[in-house]
């Protein structure tokens, strides 16, 4: 696994448990953030957001071969 | 005065119309006639893959994409907003502009890429109008593209803020989406089975979201509206410079089952409450005074195509075609289902979601003591007309069938929240794709000039970027009109409209220029092109000119500068490219 790649994995696996950690606190408290303030976990929300969709990319990065195949490469 | 008209009959109208349009018209002559497209013609997606842009797509899941990308809020919020006529002029206009104009523009825009290698409509007038047209073109183009961004950023931050459940919905989307791709492609599960366990996700997800709203911070000064521009900028970014088959194709072909089930259960509303009759007036007035167009009695003729747009045709739908579409085609013969079949579901979904079920909800009584309204439905902003008129339809049908009203009318109003954002926010990155393809074809003229410099601005990062900066600069900013703040999006939506029906104008006329100069066409079949493309020219230069003399004057001085400066300076392009399209006719014709 190449440094890309290790990033990658790593912002995916952090972000995932992070954003299942805010997923399952919001169903406790009822709600995700809060209506009178910026609150943290609204900011970890987005922020493990974000490497959700950024880290497969590096980790996976390169095109897959299902779809070389159809391009006929 | 119209006689009574039943639910079914529009629905029967509608449906019959449809058929026999993409049966004959675009079967018949559009591909067999005019295009003659042939299976064994190898298309750009094989030719140049890339693996980023370039990149063949099963038909169904590249008509997910290209449906969930030319469907924005047009198709809602406009016909919406028309309802001010009543409901038959505004399905007139619809109808018509579908099949005629619509369609067929969005089908030749598609194609005519195709055959010149995945290029921009925009590049292909170079070659029947000369290089100057493609650079002006460009620039138009890339303007609208801004202006897109704007508005559909700025509409996206306020749903998300005043409806925190589909906040919640589209935070947990993506990622589901994406999990499918990596289903799809990386695992190697079949597709039907990664879609049932992707359908499975995304209900569990409504199901979560419906109870557990997502807050990005308080409300008050625009706070979480503008944490949210911020978001979607950056969201907008990773989205247009990442792999179409890791985030765009997955995501869009989950969208379609989405906007599918939109469309589904607004027929089965449309079909349980089919005996009804429309309580709707069919007509009102020929110019009624419309609160977008500064309370000005405002002529159907010429304004309605900048207030309908996408539900009847747009010229941003050319670009979807010919930018990421056409890019992904993998065969000839499924342009068809792909361009032509899209706008006219686009239509329907015009119609049966939007027209249908506001003429219903007309003045309900259950509306009315709900307090929701209280005279009749146009009392209510666009948006919320057609969620109200979205969940009256569907709680009034289901109520038949046993369930409860009330508990219907909420979820399908969510429902209907929760659709549009997902529009808003597919055509949002796909606009910001498109607009860096934009850019990038326009600055290739750099490349001889300074290399270094053409490098680093056509970056896809640096590219994606520009347009982010530039359209969240106009979406950020709260604007003061009357003493009242409201978002951006009021002062470029009218610019935005007009702009973009003008592209359909100028892309419908290059398409038929096309037809005519190279597929070589002639008689009957380049007419049924040219004539729609002069109407719809006529019409939208009219109509702006109009906009910008009666309404833009009545305007505050911010909307003036704002939409009435980009909406003169793309009726000044415009002139300059009607002269340089009759030039390239009149060598089209010396050249036989």
């Amino acid at each position: 696994m190449d440094p890309k790649q290790a990033i990658g994995a790593a912002l995916t696996i952090i972000g995932l448990l992070i954003f299942l950690y805010v997923i399952a606190s919001g169903a406790g408290s009822g709600a995700i953030g809060s209506e009178d303030a910026t609150s943290s976990d609204a900011l970890m929300t987005i922020a493990a957001w974000f490497m959700i969709l950024a880290g497969p990319a590096l980790w996976f990065g390169e095109t897959p071969a299902v779809i070389k195949r159809r391009a006929g490469r | 005065m119209v006689p009574s008209t039943y639910v079914i009959e529009l629905i029967v109208i509608v449906l019959v119309i449809y058929t026999v349009a993409y049966m004959f018209y675009g079967r018949k002559v559009l591909q067999e006639k005019i295009v003659r497209a042939r299976t064994n013609s190898p298309t750009p997606a094989i030719e140049k893959f890339d693996g980023v842009d370039y990149v063949p797509a099963n038909k169904y899941v590249l008509f997910g994409h290209h449906f969930a990308s030319i469907a924005g809020a047009g198709p809602i919020v406009g016909p919406a907003i028309a309802m001010a006529y009543g409901w038959a002029l505004p399905l007139l206009w619809v109808l018509f502009g579908n099949v005629f104009i619509g369609t067929v523009h969005d089908y030749l825009a598609l194609m005519a890429s195709v055959r010149h290698g995945g290029i921009s409509i925009m590049s292909v007038s170079e070659s029947v109008m000369g290089r100057r047209a493609r650079y002006i073109f460009l620039a138009y183009t890339f303007m609208a593209l801004l202006l897109v961004y704007a508005a559909f950023a700025s509409i996206a931050a306020l749903l998300l803020v005043s409806s925190p459940s589909a906040a919640t919905l589209s935070i947990l989307y993506m990622p589901i989406a994406l999990f499918m791709g990596i289903m799809m492609y990386r695992i190697g599960i079949d597709t039907r089975i990664a879609t049932i366990i992707t359908l499975a996700l995304v209900a569990g997800a409504f199901y979560y979201s419906y109870y557990t709203p997502f807050h990005i911070g308080p409300a008050e000064n625009w706070n979480a509206y503008h944490k949210w521009v911020i978001v979607l900028g950056i969201y907008s970014i990773l989205a247009a410079s990442l792999p179409v088959w890791y985030l765009l194709q997955p995501r869009d072909y989950t969208n379609s089952y989405i906007l599918f089930a939109f469309v589904g259960l607004s027929v089965i509303g449309g079909l349980l409450v089919a005996d009804k009759i429309l309580v709707g007036p069919a007509y009102t007035s020929f110019a009624p005074k419309i609160a977008g167009f500064a309370n000005q009695p405002t002529p159907f003729w010429p304004a309605i195509p900048l207030i309908i747009a996408c539900g009847s045709l747009s010229g941003f739908h050319s670009l979807v075609s010919s930018g990421t579409t056409s890019k992904q085609l993998a065969n000839e013969l499924e342009g068809l289902f792909v361009g032509y079949g899209a706008m006219l579901t686009e239509g329907a979904l015009s119609t049966l979601a939007v027209i249908i079920p506001i003429s219903l909800a007309w003045d309900a009584s259950v509306l009315k003591e709900a307090n929701i309204f209280e005279e009749n439905i146009l009392e209510l902003s666009p948006v919320k007309r057609f969620a109200v008129g979205y969940g009256y339809m569907l709680g009034v049908g289901l109520s038949r069938i046993g369930i409860d009203y009330a508990a219907a009318f909420k979820v399908f109003n969510l429902f209907a929240v929760i659709s549009l954002i997902l529009f808003v926010m597919t055509t949002l990155d796909t606009a910001t794709r498109l607009a860096r393809f934009a850019f990038q074809e326009m600055i290739d003229w750099m490349e001889r000039v300074s290399r270094p410099l053409y490098t680093v601005l056509a970056n896809k990062w640096v590219a994606s970027l520009i347009v982010v900066l530039i359209g969240s600069a106009m979406a950020y900013p709260i604007v003061d009109i009357e003493g009242q703040q409201v978002a951006a999006f009021r002062v470029v939506w009218p610019a935005f409209a007009g702009v973009n029906q003008m592209l359909a104008a100028l892309a419908l006329l290059t398409s038929a220029l096309w037809v005519y100069a190279v597929l070589r066409i002639r008689g009957t079949y380049s007419w049924l092109i040219l004539i729609p493309a002069m109407f719809l020219w006529v019409t939208v230069t009219v109509g702006l000119a109009w906009w910008l003399v009666v309404v833009a004057t009545k305007l505050p001085l911010v909307q003036q500068v704002g939409a009435g400066s980009i909406a003169l300076i793309s009726l000044i392009l415009n002139l300059i490219l009607i002269v340089l399209f009759s030039k390239g006719l009149s060598r089209a014709r010396a050249s036989l």
